[in-house]
């Protein structure tokens, strides 16, 4: 492979599995080589976790922030822009996409937080702990009203998306494994937490209520016993749906954007091999995630999948700001960037309903599409921010540009971005109507440097630049 | 659970909690900073939030419990001359003027006592006398002002009206060097105290700034088995009590720092969500958690209005939680009253305590 | 596509984070208001009355004079049963009329489906905000959201010289040339340009639009304004959004309600007389909804979540009057401390559907509710 080849394999491997990367770091893990780059993706506590701390001093309402947004995003925004441990902050956003749990009714994003925290802990870790995990947390149990279901009296609710949505996916089992899955988790709740006022916001705390369980035999998927919680959740990770269902959540997330997840159980997977060897892995592995990460990332499917998925909203705005730094704590203004996702059709901490974002095309529709292309614009054509100004010096170090070459290293640093003929040849018009760029006089600097800023401004409105 | 805690000669009475959750009117929005007024008063900073309110300087009447009074509140949220952007420290001098550092505009403001704006300096920079993030602020009896200039980790003093005086430190962990430093206050002969944050320790400097002590390292509270998180970051619930387990002298990015008139030092564990007492050679004497076990007035007015909250208080089986505090920010005494007052920062109140002078030990078999 | 002149129109105002229904209409002789409200009542002097029972505090004046003229439909004790008392969850609802499970679809979003199936008019809805609200959220349905100026509207804003902008703008549509059969990036290629096509539709409206009316200079102030530019342009735009807010007064409410409402009370005044200047008033309505009324009693300061309401509509072709009745304050009548709803507001959205949308109102609000007449 040529220099170039590994640069864009290894902005792609960052792309997908963290948010981007800009070139001096790219540069750095291309010396360090692909595999040892999954390897360290893979192992997070090699890199310190993000400070809270820091967070607190400078923005101290995000930690129990209520329902009055935006300072729940502001704490996850902070999280997500200043990470050192990539893939965590990744899978997590994963799990998030995975277990959507929105604050329309949660109305509590503090317990959001710590859902998603609960997702930074344990996303890489086995899944079936998680899923265990998941099913005692009170922010899911208050979400799918498991707190209504009662040995008396059942509430379906979680029962049924536990299935449809975190394991199993349509078509995999009856309504009868449905109640008897909802008999099982009667009496997981949580206590009454201490009310909002006046002090502000108190947690739930998980609470098993052995008075309010259904103790009759069930029979689930086949098997018949006097089943509680857990022994749902250990029938349900043997299912081989299971696997399938949860590896291709990773293939649609990870490799190339699937149909919305409603249609998985009338539509095969686009590679159905790929699928397939992942959930061998995750079979043999017996629920942990890490193997199946790495299966994936080193395959030749997921080298392959360049620019074949459309980015969240989430990876728009995370993935700019990471590239075109600046900011930093301490400074006030993160409330504004943390709800550009939403502006752009992904409510971080509230998804529309427990289905989750519809993702790839369904993103994009008038509105959000001028939202996503105006907010990069508005940071790449900043050349103030270290990022911008970090490919501007690129650029000045090449020294004099014919118009070609502009384009091409805009596309390069950006990305490497690839765009087809016909956009190149309107980015290239836009150049010669510029001429030669250079930096040999304060006045051709200055020129060079607001044109470089417009040429990225073009480029990342792009077709082609909305997609990773 | 106790409220009173007595060690060593000194006893510590719980009194009672002052405000609520509130961007403006009778209660605090997270606050950084405090100081007494010149009459038992106080003023608190308060940083609100990125919607641009609850940032603003309330003055409190204190007194005793449910004698609290909203005085006045101003350097409200803003870009004009009396407004801030994120009010950091605020400090009264010997007139009762009041002074207040914008962390954000690297500003110093004055105010008279009713809270009118007088005048402001401070650019942002770290040339001399420029300000980078300033935090706690402090009045010398001589009527100079020092600031923690926080994002140049030192100490710069000046006149009333701004002129550069003196300056003290630089970034580092070696003595008489800070990193983000937070609070500070003086002791009735003029040493400094100043809570260095990011080095977990509060370091005592004499009046002409030089290194005298150092208190504190860093170390987090032990977290028990099965312990109730309040937070993701603590604090943490537990039946066994703190106090039996927990290493001597550590610290968790502490915020405020206050000296009695005994030299006993009181430092806001803001990490380890309690209060560190030390005697004035450093030495560890004990330690507060937050006892907050009656409603406070104005709490008590959000109840009351709430009949569903009080729905709710009435089936809660741990309400330890509630008492406890939660990233306390600052500290202040009162040698007058001898009153402890603690802000509890994510809690927007402040909790009082009694240093009980003629304190007398019960018989142990009442 | 442009509609006919005479088109109905909605406006709608969405007062966001909870308006305190008593402070707003008065019932000024009810002992109970006074004594629940030790330190947010609207002392006698400050209130206008409407008749014997109501009043509006006086910084509602100019919305006075529409209830004088007969224009002003108070609808009261609006909201439904098993109040959740939370912003997001009760905003939902208004949103999505969904009050039992969370909904994704908005009710205007139907509302616009319903007047452009074939997506054929990019600007049927307009909403001035810096998101989607959710009212108006429904896949494929195209709604164009203006966060800032109208002037500026569109694509690279950023780009700031005109004639540089204007070249850009040119190679984006060239750019966004759908490529048939080429899947998602057709789509991208169509919605670009239908964007940007709707941003050119837009921009030409504050152009045309001349007016001698003076809106004061607030958020909601400009807001209104945009409204009026896009109305007058007949763009065939037939539901118009905006919010206005925080209405959210836990504290030291007084001067924070007075604020508000003076911001939307005089912007509601250069509205109405622009409109009428240009005899534009005639098929607009305009409906004010918040998503709950606060608590009975106050908290020494301000006041807290609460449940039922007060919806206004204001416009020529409204029935002025009271609508339903204010809920007892009565304490044994209060649930939860709160105003109990009699008044569903999928009536008020029904009524609105029905005899001013000429839309079936039922698989919109997904279901029947009974309708107040404030419409012919």
């Amino acid at each position: 492979m040529t220099h170039h080849d590994d640069i864009a394999l290894m902005a792609h491997l960052m792309r997908r599995a963290g948010f981007g990367a800009g070139r001096d770091e790219l540069e750095a893990r291309v010396a360090k080589g692909y595999d040892a780059t999954v390897e360290e993706l893979l192992h997070p506590e090699e890199h310190p976790p993000v400070d809270p701390y820091t967070l607190l001093r400078y923005q101290p309402s995000s930690l129990l922030p209520g329902g009055v947004p935006p300072m729940g995003n502001v704490n996850y925004m902070y999280y997500l822009v200043s990470t050192q441990r990539p893939l965590e902050e990744k899978m997590a956003l994963f799990w998030h996409h995975v277990f959507a749990t929105g604050n329309s009714k949660v109305d509590n994003y503090d317990q959001l937080l710590e859902q998603i925290d609960l997702f930074r802990e344990r996303g890489m870790g086995n899944y079936k702990d998680l899923l265990l995990t998941i099913s005692k947390n009170p922010t899911m149990i208050f979400w799918l009203d498991n707190n209504q279901n009662h040995g008396t009296e059942v509430n379906e609710n979680w029962g049924r998306e536990l299935l449809e949505l975190f394991s199993l996916g349509a078509g995999n089992y009856t309504e009868v494994d449905v109640r008897e899955a909802s008999r099982a988790f009667t009496g997981w709740t949580f206590g009454t937490k201490i009310p909002r006022l006046p002090y502000g916001r108190f947690p739930w705390k998980f609470e098993y209520r052995g008075e309010d369980h259904d103790d009759g035999v069930k029979t689930f998927l086949g098997h018949t016993g006097n089943f509680n919680g857990e022994d749902i959740i250990n029938i349900v990770v043997e299912q081989p749906a299971c696997a399938k269902f949860i590896c291709r959540h990773l293939y649609n997330f990870f490799v190339a954007d699937e149909p919305q997840v409603p249609a998985w159980n009338l539509e095969p997977p686009r590679d159905p091999a790929a699928v397939e060897m992942l959930t061998q892995t995750f079979r043999a592995n017996k629920c942990e995630m890490r193997p199946v990460l790495r299966a994936l990332f080193t395959s030749d499917f997921f080298k392959k999948a360049r620019y074949k998925h459309l980015k969240s909203p989430a990876e728009v705005v995370v993935g700019t700001l990471r590239l075109t730094g600046g900011y930093d704590l301490p400074k006030p203004g993160y409330g504004q960037l943390s709800m550009q996702p939403s502006y752009m059709g992904q409510d971080l901490l509230n998804p529309p309903s427990v289905e989750g974002w519809h993702t790839g095309q369904e993103w994009i529709n008038s509105g959000s599409l001028m939202a996503r292309i105006n907010f990069v614009a508005e940071q790449v054509g900043n050349t103030n921010l270290p990022g911008v100004q970090a490919i501007v010096d690129r650029l000045k170090a090449m020294g004099v540009l014919e118009p070609e070459q502009l384009v091409d290293s805009c596309l390069d640093l950006l990305g490497p971005v690839e765009v087809g003929a016909d956009t190149k040849k309107v980015l290239t018009e836009q150049a010669k109507q510029w001429g030669q760029i250079r930096w040999d006089t304060p006045a051709h600097v200055e020129a060079a440097t607001k044109q470089t800023g417009e040429l990225l401004q073009l480029i990342v409105a792009t077709r082609e630049y909305q997609f990773a | 659970m106790a409220l009173t805690t007595y060690v060593k000669g000194r006893a510590y009475d719980w009194s009672h909690a002052i405000g609520r959750a509130s961007a403006n009117g009778t209660g605090f929005n997270y606050p950084q900073t405090m100081c007494l007024g010149t009459d038992g008063d106080i003023y608190v900073a308060n940083r609100g939030n990125e919607n641009n309110f609850g940032m603003r300087v309330n003055h409190i009447k204190v007194g005793g419990p449910g004698e609290e009074e909203l005085l006045a509140e101003f350097a409200t949220y803003g870009e004009a001359d009396g407004n801030t952007i994120w009010p950091f420290g605020v400090a009264v001098d010997k007139n009762g003027e009041v002074y207040v550092t914008d962390e954000w505009k690297s500003t110093v403001s004055v105010f008279d006592a009713k809270g009118k704006f007088i005048r402001k300096w401070g650019t942002p920079g770290s040339g001399p006398g420029q300000l980078k993030g300033p935090a706690g602020i402090i009045c010398e009896p001589n009527g100079n002002v020092i600031v923690v200039d926080s994002g140049n980790n030192r100490l710069q003093v000046f006149t009333p009206q701004g002129k550069l005086v003196a300056q003290c430190g630089k970034a580092g962990s070696g003595e008489g060097e800070f990193n983000k430093p937070w609070g500070i206050t003086l002791d009735k002969d003029g040493n400094i105290y100043v809570a260095d944050w990011k080095n977990h320790r509060v370091q005592k400097l004499s009046p002409a700034g030089k290194f005298l002590m150092a208190i504190g390292r860093y170390g987090k509270l032990p977290v028990a088995p099965n312990a109730f998180a309040v937070t993701y970051l603590g604090p943490f619930i537990s039946s066994v009590p703190a106090t039996e387990r927990i290493p001597a002298g550590i610290l968790n990015h502490p915020t405020g720092v206050a000296v009695d008139p005994e030299g006993d030092i009181y430092v806001t564990d803001w990490g380890n969500h309690r209060l560190c007492i030390f005697d004035k050679e450093g030495h560890p004497l004990t330690h507060l958690v937050g006892d907050a076990q009656v409603m406070s007035k104005w709490g008590q007015q959000s109840i009351d209005a709430n009949p569903d909250m009080m729905k709710a208080y009435r089936r809660v089986q741990n309400i330890e939680q509630l008492w406890r505090f939660c990233f306390p920010t600052a500290v202040v005494f009162n040698p007058k009253t001898d009153q402890i007052i603690v802000a509890d920062s994510q809690r927007n109140r402040l909790q009082v305590y009694n240093k009980v002078r003629d304190y007398v030990d019960f018989q142990a078999n009442l | 596509m442009t509609a006919t002149e005479k088109d109905p129109v909605l406006v709608v105002v969405q007062l966001t984070g909870g308006n305190d229904y008593l402070n707003t209409v008065i019932p000024y002789n009810n002992g109970l208001y006074r004594d629940n409200r030790n330190a947010v009542s609207i002392g006698d002097n400050q209130i206008i009355h409407l008749d014997g029972t109501y009043g509006f505090p006086s910084y509602l004046a100019p919305v006075k004079q529409f209830w004088d003229e007969g224009k002003l439909a108070i609808m009261h004790g609006v909201g439904y049963l098993d109040s959740p008392r939370s912003h997001f969850r009760s905003m939902d609802i208004w949103h999505t009329c969904e009050p039992d499970k969370v909904g994704t679809e908005g009710w205007l979003g139907r509302v616009v489906r319903e007047f452009d199936p074939k997506k054929e008019n990019v600007v049927t809805a307009v909403s001035f905000g810096p998101c989607l609200f959710r009212a108006l959220s429904m896949p494929g349905v195209p709604v164009a959201c203006i966060a800032g100026p109208l002037e500026t509207y569109g694509f690279l804003p950023s780009i700031q010289d005109k004639a540089q902008r204007l070249a850009v703008l040119d190679r984006f549509s060239r750019m966004y040339q759908p490529i048939p059969g080429s899947g998602v990036m057709e789509y991208l290629g169509t919605t670009g340009l239908d964007s940007l096509k709707g941003a050119d539709i837009l921009k030409v409206a504050p152009g045309k639009y001349k007016s001698d009316v003076k809106y004061p200079n607030t958020s909601i102030g400009r807001k209104l304004k945009g409204v009026a530019q896009v109305h007058f342009a007949d763009l065939g735009t037939r539901v118009f959004y905006c919010d206005h807010g925080s209405f959210d007064t836990h504290a030291g409410q007084n001067p924070i309600h007075a604020s508000l409402w003076s911001d939307l009370s005089q912007g509601l005044d250069a509205f109405m007389a622009d409109l009428r200047a240009h005899q534009k008033s005639d098929n607009v309505i305009v409906l004010i909804f918040s998503e709950f009324g606060r608590r009975v009693r106050d908290n020494g300061s301000g006041t807290d979540h609460g449940a039922a309401g007060v919806t206004f509509v204001l416009g020529d072709a409204v029935k002025g009057g009271h609508y339903g009745e204010m809920p007892s304050l009565d304490a044994k009548k209060l649930v939860q401390g709160d105003l109990n709803p009699n008044m569903d507001f999928r009536g008020i959205y029904s009524t609105i559907l029905d005899k001013w949308m000429r839309l079936d109102p039922v698989p919109i609000v997904n279901g029947r509710h009974e309708q107040p007449q404030f419409l012919n």
